[in-house]
């Protein structure tokens, strides 16, 4: 087996007005002309997270501390012991800009809370606080490579030998005026890997590749906000996942020759 | 883990625009740290590259060029020769690039949110949140004037931790046989966003840092960049040996007090060479100036190296101010100055040492050897990192 192999023991996902993997797969093909998708609730609960610290936090890390407890606990993976990785394009944008107009148009003090809540592993730390997690992890950004990439770093962790990692990819709307007109739906999608055993899960059995980004068309439509964000790549990801059928995923479908994942590879 | 030789290095930051500068400075002893440029409305101590920064060139575009991939465009410069040879020695698309920053282009956003409200919401021409803000933005600039490094290419940003974890993604992209070479680092630039946040925190000193003195009173903000090439194989003045990784899980801005997390990530760097303690000559702290973390890593160095001779415990942030993202990887190229300069610098400002540490804190530069170092960076959110460097094989 390639030190490129990894098996995914654990999935988990949300968006505004789908919960969770089981809630978005049962999603409608079509959107009758005019109406929306569902986007509520607008922030997932994040029962991870104890409420009092849960209240000072972004959509961005609820998403990641959503998806990751779904992962962890589907995996049966150990929360406490688990090396997770995060990946995000824009991080914690949202409060960055709270920071700016704090900063240049109120001419305020910054709050310390939003300060220390702007940094890109604003998650990783509450998340670790929260289930006394004391393994190293990551976070990561890499524009619209950052699923590719955090896949990279966790099959390189998974190949060290440290256990069982976590990807947890987040990314939440930018906001104005910074976007420019850039509209995106949030959404977050984890990954529980662990290293491969022959005969065991071999439909979740993925080998990471570099080649031709052939990505077959995807199985199901996306609403086409959440097909705008930057870390689109994973919903096709989870997807495929989450069907269990041999399938080749262009992890940067964005590039003619980028990063692949071959599921099933332990077929 | 199996050792990687480190083949050269780069520098840039309040001691100086090149890395010749900024070594003698080291040296020799002399503080980078001065009063706030003008156009950043700070009334702050902080380490500013002291020269202005060229432009980028013009082929990569306005809303590349800004103040922190200048700051990087200025050590990759100095690594041309060496990036040269390692692209015909590997190949291009074997040569990866983990970089650490915290602040990425937020200097740029600063300037462009203002604008904006000024303008009716219209941004600079010169902005572009993708290209100019986000954190990746400076890996297309490194990867392009690195002569085109094709490998796996991504920033990790942990906060203060950030440029020291990406030399334990390097090792882990070499062992796995992902790549062959890592152009590795960290460039954060001044903005106003990170020294007002810390103001905010009330932290900042308003005086030059003096870590592990009696007389401490706080951080200082800093700007650079320190990039490092690591190979699979090849000559060079330092062996990365080992790093460790670790969480403190105990709170987002403060450290465990007794340094828990600190402690094992030295303790995770020492397991992962399969060395001790006993190995270990010196420690480049984190430290950063502020009382909590003086206690608290002098607590794990006790810990770590109670059966062991005390390391020497050297502290670099009198040079440099924090540097934020690009510290950890900066203080590494101290290290590795050190151990190829068989000297010890002095810890800029820790004299008179606080007695109450109980850590043999270098005052004054020694002329002695050192076989391996550990350099420390803890962070935000509770992220440890410890780098354990060698001397040549």
């Amino acid at each position: 087996m390639s030190a490129l192999a990894f098996t995914v023991r654990g999935l988990g996902f949300w968006t505004p007005g789908y919960p969770d993997l089981a809630a978005w797969r049962a999603r409608p093909d079509t959107w009758p002309e005019g109406q929306a998708p569902p986007t509520e609730p607008s922030a997932p609960k994040a029962e991870l997270l104890p409420p009092m610290m849960r209240r000072r936090t972004s959509l961005l890390t609820r998403m990641a501390a959503e998806v990751a407890a779904q992962a962890l606990q589907d995996g049966g993976v150990d929360r406490a012991a688990a090396t997770l990785v995060y990946g995000s394009v824009y991080g914690e944008i949202r409060t960055t800009l709270d920071l700016l107009a704090a900063l240049l148009v109120a001419g305020e003090p910054l709050s310390p809370t939003k300060f220390h809540n702007s940094v890109h592993n604003t998650a990783a730390g509450y998340v670790s606080i929260a289930t006394g997690n004391r393994a190293g992890n990551a976070a990561l950004s890499a524009g619209r490579s950052t699923l590719a990439m955090g896949l990279v770093e966790c099959a390189a962790l998974v190949a060290a030998g440290e256990g069982d990692v976590v990807l947890v990819i987040a990314e939440e709307p930018l906001p104005e005026p910074l976007a420019a007109g850039r509209r995106w739906d949030p959404f977050a999608a984890a990954f529980a890997l662990s290293a491969p055993v022959p005969g065991d899960m071999p439909a979740r059995t993925c080998r990471l590749e570099h080649g031709p980004s052939d990505m077959l068309p995807a199985p199901r439509p996306v609403p086409a906000a959440l097909a705008e964000n930057p870390c689109a790549a994973a919903l096709a990801l989870v997807e495929a996942l989450a069907a269990g059928a041999p399938a080749r995923i262009a992890l940067e479908p964005h590039l003619a020759v980028g990063w692949q994942c071959t599921l099933g590879a332990g077929a | 883990m199996q050792p990687y030789p480190i083949t050269a290095m780069a520098l840039c930051n309040g001691m100086g625009d090149s890395t010749a500068a900024v070594l003698a400075a080291l040296r020799a002893g002399r503080s980078g740290l001065g009063p706030c440029p003008a156009e950043f409305e700070l009334d702050a101590v902080v380490g500013a590259i002291p020269t202005p920064l060229p432009p980028l060139p013009g082929f990569l575009g306005p809303v590349r060029d800004t103040r922190q991939t200048r700051i990087a465009a200025v050590a990759l410069a100095e690594l041309q020769a060496p990036l040269d040879r390692a692209r015909a020695r590997w190949g291009s698309d074997r040569v990866a690039v983990v970089l650490g920053t915290s602040t990425g282009g937020i200097e740029a956003s600063e300037t462009a949110y203002a604008h904006a409200q000024a303008h009716g919401g219209a941004l600079p021409a010169d902005y572009d949140v993708e290209t100019s803000h986000a954190l990746d933005a400076v890996l297309h600039v490194a990867r392009v004037l690195g002569g085109g490094l094709g490998g796996p290419a991504y920033v990790v940003s942990t906060a203060c931790s950030s440029s020291a974890k990406v030399f334990a993604s390097a090792q882990r992209l070499l062992a796995a046989g992902l790549c062959d070479a890592v152009l590795v680092g960290g460039v954060d630039s001044l903005c106003r966003l990170t020294v007002r946040g810390f103001a905010g925190l009330e932290v900042l000193s308003s005086r030059p840092c003096r870590p592990f003195s009696s007389e401490r009173a706080g951080i200082n903000i800093g700007e650079g960049a320190a990039l490092l090439l690591v190979e699979r194989t090849g000559e060079g003045p330092a062996r990365l040996l080992g790093v460790g990784e670790s969480s403190d899980a105990y709170h987002m801005t403060s450290p465990h007090p007794e340094g828990l997390g600190a402690r094992l990530a030295m303790e995770r760097a020492l397991r992962h060479a399969g060395l001790s303690a006993a190995d270990v000559d010196h420690v480049n702290a984190h430290g950063t100036g502020t009382k909590q973390n003086d206690s608290m890593e002098s607590a794990a160095i006790r810990a770590v190296f109670a059966g062991a001779t005390a390391p020497a415990v050297v502290a670099t942030k009198g040079y440099t101010g924090h540097m934020l993202g690009a510290a950890g990887a900066t203080e590494v190229a101290f290290v590795i100055d050190a151990i190829a300069g068989r000297y010890l610098p002095a810890s800029v400002g820790a004299d008179p040492l606080d007695d109450t540490l109980a850590v043999d804190v270098v005052t004054a530069r020694r002329d002695v050897p050192t076989r391996a170092a550990l350099s420390n960076s803890f962070a935000f959110g509770g992220s440890n990192c410890s780098v354990l460097v060698g001397g040549p094989a």
